[in-house]
């Protein structure tokens, strides 16, 4: 009763309630969790690629005011090179670098490097291009390339002379500068071969260290493999002093055949460490060093004695004996093969080995996610597939065809991966194993490779032009001539109608048909003068004449029915008078049987030609 | 009326001049061009075949040509020869994937067609015309002729004539198609520009790789415009080549 009455006495605010609680529930969704609060704040929010766009200090584009142009040594021996060297603060790709440079006579300029890089000044990049000749001269002599202009954002710079002096051999020269030595420990390569290249930047001075940086090693058909990367630095003893080397290594792959010609280059620090330490913030010079051309020799890959599985593997390598997750497993189970490949070469960028298919086992390889930096260093890498066994019958996982080409051998080595024993059981749940084993492998597609068709032996479909036979102007007048012949069939079967409807047409029809007959047979009788046969022709027009008038046989109509189609007139007249003679003489050639010549002709020819056409008025 | 054997001596003497002093038979042009291509000499047997359809288009003297083109370096000149080849012969499995391999090294895009143009391939052009023209009069007849020739009532002849008129209106869309298809065209030769205005000192748009697609629409002068994916505008009517080469009506000419 109490809580009826507080019910009752609270009707009119918990019904204002019921209504406004929507309200209030869109209210506080609008306010903070619609898609339009939602898009509001997501543009509010910064974009992390232009945040760190912002981030990054601009660059000088401004023209450079000078560039500087400078041997290195200025001083050589006849026959020694020199780098003549010309750096201007400029973005690379801005300048418009002349293909010949002035040269004087009797010294050879030959391209040696060109590079890029990026100097910080306070809160600014400022970009240091430099462009790397070797200079050589048979002759002693003072030469000096004149001073000459290039293009950089559009603007005219003017390159400064230089002069570089050749001396006899035995006089004093001033020492040279760096120079990077590209040491290749194997210049005689298969393509696809990897072979570790390395750069050698000896000091200047005993006890000092030289920082070198963007090292690139420049040539046609080589891949450089950045993942494998190493940098350090030796020392080294000679000429009766130990000095320190910084090492750069990396990894160099020949992709195509023939003879390749490699250098290195790089931007060495100007100021050796062995003086004071440079406060951080001061500017530091960058100079492009570069080495003398290694030419390697490579060889193209023999396509004899190629075998199955072969994946691009050049080196030595030998594998572990294949893991299998279990040996007992059900049809439609997954179970996880692992293959560990082991050896030297281009371990770290080896392709798995790729499964034929098969019908019994659906195969499955798992991406590895490995480095090649770190499968070069911990000296193996891992192939794992998931194999689904599709048949109960199945005894053995599929042989996994590899090979590799070993350089050493100048041959291909077989590394098949062997067949393991299985115990497959049935599956515990239904299975389309049909659909399973003719699902199309992910590996195969992998395998073909479209190419162009060769040449087709036969013409083919041929035409008589390209033009679609639709758009020719004979083409609707074939399409329309079915019209007409519907047309005809529509018009003889309404005509057909129209005759079911009127019997009496085409009694008629044939009545005249018949008549015209009963006349050429009349005037026949007429022109051979047989009276019989006149009286019979003339009888059996009239009796056709008269016949659709009477539902009646033609033979059986005698006189009277004939005369009873006449007028009284003509009844009495001559026409009547020829019908009954007709008839009569007919009767009288049928049933007389003592006259001997025949009978006479009964009318005149005119008077049956007149009766035959009266009566033909009447059809 | 008797004619005098002079009459048929003549007419004999007519035929074998004509077939001796004339172009040689599309099939003596077809093997020159096999043996050109197996010898090497692309250009050579790009002409032969090239007279070869002249005189008598087929499916497989496209597809040579089209080889015979690309191995030229006529990149834009391969793929109409190959279009050309899947034109006619739908079923011309190398031909379309010479156009794949193609567009693939040669960065192109394949033509993009509309819902009602991808059936229309399935089928020659002629073959839909047929297909269309002769389902139409197939139905009607089976409709009509059972009542005009009073045959006795059967459900095979309605059954039929539903049949005809389901093709028939399944293969108007494809017809349209093949009509569209037919204005599909294929930029040839390097450095096809595409002007604003049909005239030579006009404003280029773009310019266009050989064997990029358009669609060709007016004719004027020596340009016909040209719509692409990317943009649309006047191209010299040399530059641009249809599938199915369009006639020219007088007043195009100027």
């Amino acid at each position: 009763m109490n809580i009826r009455n507080s019910k009752l006495s609270a009707g009119p605010a918990a019904t204002s309630a019921v209504y406004l609680l929507p309200f209030a529930l869109l209210l506080g969704w609008a306010l903070t969790g619609s898609p339009l609060t939602v898009a509001a704040q997501s543009a509010n929010t910064t974009d992390p690629l232009m945040v760190l766009m912002q981030s990054q200090p601009p660059i000088i584009t401004a023209p450079p005011k000078q560039a500087l142009a400078a041997f290195d040594p200025p001083i050589v021996h006849v026959g020694e090179e020199a780098t003549y060297r010309i750096t201007l603060d400029a973005l690379l790709d801005s300048i418009t670098w002349p293909e010949q440079l002035p040269t004087p006579n009797g010294l050879s300029l030959r391209p040696s490097a060109r590079g890029q890089i990026f100097r910080q000044i306070g809160a600014t990049l400022q970009p240091h291009s430099a462009f790397n000749y070797r200079a050589r001269s048979e002759q002693p002599g003072t030469y000096s390339v004149p001073e000459f202009t290039v293009q950089a954002y559009g603007q005219k710079v003017t390159i400064p002379a230089a002069r570089l002096e050749v001396v006899p051999a035995g006089v004093t020269t001033t020492p040279a500068g760096t120079r990077l030595q590209l040491e290749m420990p194997l210049t005689n390569l298969f393509a696809g071969q990897s072979v570790t290249a390395r750069v050698r930047q000896s000091a200047t001075e005993p006890a000092a260290i030289q920082g070198l940086t963007q090292v690139e090693l420049i040539g046609d058909g080589i891949l450089v493999d950045r993942s494998f990367t190493q940098q350090r630095i030796e020392g080294t003893s000679g000429k009766g002093s130990n000095r320190l080397s910084f090492i750069h290594e990396t990894t160099l792959i020949p992709l195509r055949a023939g003879n390749i010609t490699v250098t290195a280059q790089g931007f060495e620090s100007a100021s050796p460490f062995n003086g004071p330490i440079a406060l951080p913030g001061e500017p530091a010079g960058f100079r492009l060093a570069d080495s003398d051309p290694v030419t390697i020799r490579v060889r193209p890959l023999p396509k004899e004695g190629e075998l199955p599985g072969f994946t691009g593997g050049i080196g030595h390598f030998t594998i572990d004996p294949p893991l299998l997750a279990t040996n007992v497993l059900r049809v439609g189970e997954p179970v996880q093969l692992t293959v560990t490949v082991r050896g030297q070469g281009n371990l770290g960028r080896l392709m798995r080995p790729v499964p034929n298919p098969t019908s019994e086992w659906q195969i499955f390889s798992e991406n590895s996610e490995t480095s090649p930096a770190l499968i070069r260093a911990r000296g193996f890498v891992t192939f794992r597939y998931s194999l689904i066994p599709t048949s109960a019958a199945t005894r053995a996982t599929p042989r996994l065809p590899f090979s590799f080409f070993d350089p050493a051998r100048v041959a291909y080595v077989d590394l098949t991966i062997p067949a393991l024993r299985v115990t497959v059981k049935p599956s515990a749940q239904p299975m389309d194993t049909q659909a399973v084993a003719f699902a199309e492998s992910p590996m195969a597609d992998a395998v073909e490779e479209p190419a162009l068709s060769e040449l087709a032996t036969h013409p083919g479909i041929t035409a008589t032009s390209l033009v679609p036979m639709a758009l020719r102007e004979w083409f609707p007048l074939v399409q329309v001539t079915p019209v007409f012949g519907f047309l005809g069939l529509w018009a003889w079967d309404r005509r057909r109608r129209y005759l079911e409807t009127h019997p009496d047409i085409l009694v008629r029809r044939r009545a005249r048909r018949v008549l015209r007959q009963a006349r050429r047979a009349l005037r026949a009788a007429m022109r051979d003068a047989d009276a019989i046969k006149l009286v019979n022709s003339g009888l059996a027009a009239m009796r056709a004449a008269a016949a659709p008038h009477f539902p009646a046989e033609p033979r059986a109509l005698v006189g009277a029915d004939v005369l009873a189609l006449l007028t009284d007139q003509e009844r009495q007249g001559k026409i009547g008078e020829t019908v009954r003679q007709l008839f009569a003489a007919a009767d009288a050639a049928r049933f007389d049987t003592h006259s001997a010549g025949g009978p006479d002709l009964p009318a005149a020819p005119a008077d049956i030609e007149r009766l035959l056409n009266r009566l033909e008025a009447m059809l | 009326m008797r004619l005098p054997g002079n009459f048929f001596l003549a007419v004999a003497l007519l035929g074998i001049g004509s077939s001796a002093g004339g172009a040689p038979a599309p099939d003596e042009l077809y093997r020159r061009g096999m043996e050109n291509y197996q010898a090497g000499d692309f250009a050579l047997s790009a002409k032969w075949f090239g007279d070869c359809v002249a005189q008598q288009p087929s499916s497989g003297a496209w597809q040579n040509l089209g080889l015979a083109e690309w191995q030229n370096g006529q990149v834009g000149e391969a793929i109409v020869a190959w279009e050309r080849s899947a034109w006619l012969d739908p079923a011309n499995h190398a031909a379309r994937t010479n156009l794949l391999v193609a567009r693939k090294i040669a960065q192109l895009e394949a033509p993009v067609l509309a819902w009602n143009e991808i059936p229309s391939t399935w089928l020659s052009v002629n073959a839909w015309a047929w297909l269309g023209g002769v389902s139409l009069w197939a139905a009607v007849g089976l409709i009509t002729l059972p009542g005009l020739l009073r045959w006795p009532r059967a459900t095979w002849p309605q059954a039929l004539a539903a049949t005809g008129l389901a093709l028939f209106l399944l293969s108007l869309p494809a017809q349209i198609g093949a009509h569209s298809r037919a204005r599909i065209g294929f930029v040839i030769g390097p450095g096809a520009a595409l002007r604003l205005s049909p005239t030579q000192d006009a404003e280029t748009v773009m310019r266009l790789a050989p064997g990029e697609p358009g669609r060709g629409g007016e004719i004027r002068g020596k340009y016909v415009f040209v719509r692409t994916e990317r943009s649309a505008g006047w191209l010299a009517r040399e530059q641009f080549e249809f599938i199915c080469p369009r006639p020219v009506r007088p007043r195009e000419i100027l």
